[in-house]
């Protein structure tokens, strides 16, 4: 065994001729069409020859002459004396080369690795090792503004598909030693690089290794997006809350990051993972803290009874039209029975059909390209709105309700909790419409019971709520003021560091 | 935390209030006025003063025992064969305890809400609900109860403030009708459901933390006042709004919050109180299906604590729709023969053990002033090395 590794590594280092490293190169990236293979050569009397190696699709425009630039500085430097292979080799020994970042490279896997990263990587006569310029250039979206997140005051800074630009704009808001970033590369095709950043102190300890625990592995599989990591390192893969968030928001991420998160970043998507995310959290976004106190905490409360209305709302209409009659006050219970009148479907099938058929527009709305999805929002509304209502297929008090969950539903700040109602106002409706206001109750208990067992990195997905923290709660149905949350979690960086992790 | 398994003292205590509240607040209101007419809320205020001393005890076993559970405790004070008997009464009881109150939820819906609906869909969904939540573990259950209680305490409280206008004072006057026997039967009742009950707590006391600072006892008195206050407020509220009729109405909270209408915006808002009531019904069935399940795991020792649970729900299902004829039969069985069990065999068990442990205390302490039965001492040292 330890023959066949020795064989390998030995295969594997690059040979003195020139001629054997470029058939190797040659060999290995056959059939791939953009690698250029670019020979020059040097010497008093050009008698040696150099060639440079580099994938046209991931380089700058004018980085194929870097080779040229390089012997052009060796010219100079060295007008006295004959330039041999020799005294190339000790040039770049000693000084390196004049432009740009450069590594010396001496084992063909290196070579195919800097090539594959966007390197020109340029091999002379007589010398066993390579040279490598870093030459990366690749068309990517703009920073603008966060499509998903937008927001009327603060920031309007979001992330792009480049990793080193949006790890360099959250470095630039915490201007922190205790900002660590760790990386990693996951897929033996992708190579993806995964970076991993929290600030010391502020994140609890036993979150952190309990992260990196489970990220151990995943080495082998090809991640191609951020959720890809949230799947491999989630609690509850069948559960439909979100256990962790996204953000494009550099602005977020910081004060992620502030509250002692961990946020976890993919090359090539502009998607930043947030994790632990508590349920409470779900309701805040970062314009809560760039807007005035009142007028957050309002908003906050708004938010909170748009989920229960986003939950619950079809479940209880139908519950009490079908069941209790007698709970709804007489003149309501009669201007429902006058809407009513006529429909032949009960409460529960006539909110099933509206229901699927919101769901539909939502989903063709999001797909359609623009100019075609207003189209569709249009025709959706007239035909809820108006046609269904005459045509006597459903009530407009059905359809009130309806547009009031639909409403609702957008207005939970992050998308991924909205997907988690959508799924469970269904079997809510259902219970309620077998059971009424006891199915009602057991259905809520039960969601209320897989809630507070639920964990986010072994933390409970309910805290602050479920075990009930009375000192956070002025930044979970309320958002204080600022000053008072000095000793929040968002300050514990500085606070006792011991007692942080209780 | 180090111990996995272990709640924080205020959730132990909040655990207390849902279950000495949990049922109580919707059914105790009717019996006690019923058979203690006007004096019920004085047959309350002694029965919480009663509830405190077995409280006390309880609380005094679990600190000489250092912790340890009923079922150790009476090994360690009787010999095994008593302690495999006192586990069994206390078995009993919890058998009879758990469906007497999904009974209770059950007839609660078919009366009031659902008269059409059988009561085995009722009963089994909600021993479904029950076993679940007690599948979860105890953490799961105390972090939720806190916030269920919190509800359960806020809607009972704007209740009895919307109910304002409907108070009239001279419904409660006078204040002792009939002499001191009736508030005499109405303690009897009160005292064993549900101040008796907390007799139950022996077992569930060991899971509190132990490596938590803050006093466990302060905690539980207080929680234990609250529910004193709450059940003597709701049932004085009640005594007020239908004077002599408290007796004759079932549910009387919820007919209460029938009655409130505030200027023709809130009108029927019992259907949120009756679910509300019905969720502390909940929470004290979860609460004793876990100490059933508890039981039967410490007495069997099994490693796997949720092998038994869903067979035992099974039985509390089938019991839970045999055991009562109807609803006269449940009353006398539970307001009744239950509180006579209670106190006769739970509380004199606690009492006896309390008595003998202080006796013995107090015999050691005069020979090594040591605090500590050495006995126990030294079975701590084995089993904690």
């Amino acid at each position: 065994m330890k023959t066949t590794t020795g064989e390998i590594r030995e295969s594997n280092r690059m040979s003195k001729h020139l001629e054997d490293n470029r058939k190797k190169m040659e060999e290995t990236f056959a059939g791939c069409g953009d690698i250029e293979f670019h020979p020059s050569s040097f010497g008093d009397n050009f008698e040696y020859k150099a060639v440079s190696v580099f994938c046209s699709t991931l380089i700058k425009d004018k980085t194929p002459t870097f080779m040229h630039d390089t012997l052009n500085d060796l010219f100079r430097k060295n007008v006295e004396e004959d330039l041999s292979p020799e005294r190339v080799r000790q040039f770049f020994i000693k000084h390196g080369a004049s432009t740009s970042i450069s590594t010396m490279l001496t084992r063909y896997d290196q070579a195919v690795d800097c090539i594959l990263n966007g390197y020109v990587v340029i091999w002379f006569d007589h010398w066993d090792t390579a040279i490598g310029y870093e030459a990366f250039q690749v068309a990517k979206r703009e920073v603008g503004e966060p499509i998903g997140e937008p927001s009327v005051q603060g920031p309007r800074e979001g992330t792009t598909e480049r990793l080193a630009d949006n790890i360099g704009m959250i470095r630039e808001r915490l201007k922190t030693p205790r900002l660590k970033v760790e990386y990693l590369v996951a897929g033996s095709v992708s190579k993806t690089k995964i970076a991993y950043m929290y600030v010391d102190q502020a994140v609890k300890p036993a979150t952190l290794e309990q992260f990196r625990s489970r990220l151990n592995g995943i080495d082998p599989y090809e991640v191609l997006e951020t959720s890809y990591i949230e799947d491999w390192i989630e609690d509850s893969t069948y559960s439909p809350f979100p256990q962790y968030m996204y953000t494009e928001r550099t602005d977020f991420a910081a004060a992620s990051l502030l509250d002692g998160k961990i946020i976890v970043l993919v090359s090539n998507t502009p998607m930043i993972l947030v994790c632990p995310a508590l349920f409470v959290e779900f309701f805040a976004t970062s314009e809560d803290y760039y807007t005035r106190t009142i007028f957050a905490s309002l908003i906050r409360l708004l938010r909170v009874w748009a989920f229960i209305v986003a939950l619950l709302l079809p479940s209880i209409y139908i519950a009490l039209s079908t069941f209790h009659p007698e709970l709804i006050p007489t003149v309501l219970l009669l201007a429902i029975l006058d809407t009513r009148e006529g429909i032949p479907f009960p409460a529960f099938f006539e909110a099933l059909v509206m229901e699927i058929f919101f769901e539909l527009l939502r989903e063709a709305g999001i797909r359609l390209p623009r100019p075609v999805g207003s189209a569709v929002s249009i025709v959706g509304a007239l035909v809820i709105g108006q046609a269904a209502i005459q045509a006597k297929i459903a009530s407009p008090m059905m359809v009130i309700v309806v547009a009031l969950t639909g409403i609702a539903s957008f207005a939970i700040p992050h998308y991924n909790m909205g997907i988690a109602l959508r799924v469970l106002r269904f079997p809510l409706m259902m219970v309620s419409s077998l059971l009424g206001g006891f199915g009602l109750m057991i259905g809520f208990l039960l969601t209320l019971v897989h809630l507070t067992s639920l964990n986010t990195l072994g933390e409970p997905y309910m805290s602050s709520l479920a075990p009930l923290k009375l000192r956070n709660m002025r930044d979970v149905f309320i958002r204080a003021p600022l000053s008072y949350f000095l000793k929040s979690p968002r300050n514990r960086h500085l606070h006792d560091p011991r007692r942080s992790n209780s | 935390m180090n111990d996995k398994k272990s709640i924080l003292i205020y959730q132990m205590a909040v655990l207390l209030i849902c279950s000495t509240m949990g049922s109580a607040i919707v059914y105790i209101p009717n019996p006690i006025s019923y058979v203690a007419g006007n004096a019920a809320w004085i047959s309350l205020a002694f029965a919480y003063a009663f509830g405190m001393l077995v409280l006390a005890c309880v609380l005094f076993l679990h600190r000489a025992y250092d912790g340890r559970g009923l079922l150790e405790m009476s090994r360690l004070l009787f010999g095994k064969t008593a302690a495999v008997l006192i586990a069994v009464l206390f078995i009993l009881m919890l058998l009879f305890a758990i469906p007497a109150i999904v009974v209770g939820i059950n007839s609660f819906f078919t009366t009031i809400m659902m008269k059409e609906t059988p009561s085995f869909v009722f009963s089994f969904l909600t021993f479904f609900t029950v076993a679940f939540t007690v599948g979860k573990g105890l953490q799961v259950i105390a972090r939720m109860f806190v916030l269920l209680l919190v509800m359960l305490i806020a809607v009972t409280l704007v209740i009895l403030i919307l109910a304002i206008p409907l108070y009239k004072v001279k419904y409660a006057l006078p204040v002792m009708p009939n002499g001191v026997m009736p508030v005499l039967i109405g303690l009897f009742t009160s005292g064993g459901f549900p101040y008796g009950e907390i007799v139950f707590f022996t077992i569930l006391l060991p899971f509190s933390s132990r490596h938590e600072e803050g006093s466990l006892s302060k905690n539980m008195y207080l929680s234990l006042s609250v529910t004193g206050i709450m059940l003597v407020l709701s049932s004085l509220c009640t005594l007020m709004v239908f004077g002599p009729a408290t007796g004759i109405y079932k549910f009387s909270l919820y007919i209460l919050a029938s009655e409130i209408r505030v200027a023709d915006i809130i009108e029927r808002i019992e259907s949120i109180i009756g679910i509300v009531l019905i969720i502390g019904s909940y929470m004290k069935a979860t609460i004793y299906l876990f100490m059933l399940n508890q039981l039967f795991v410490q007495l069997l020792k099994l490693k796997n604590d949720r092998l038994l649970l869903t067979p035992l729900t099974g039985v509390c299902v089938l019991l839970s729709l045999t055991m009562f004829k109807g609803d006269s039969d449940f009353s006398q069985q539970v307001y009744v023969i239950w509180p006579l069990f209670v106190l006769t065999v739970g509380c004199l068990i606690v009492f006896t053990m309390t008595l003998l442990t202080f006796l013995r205390k107090g015999i050691k302490n005069d020979e090594d002033d040591n605090g500590r039965d050495p006995r126990i001492e030294s079975d701590v040292q084995a089993s904690g090395g």
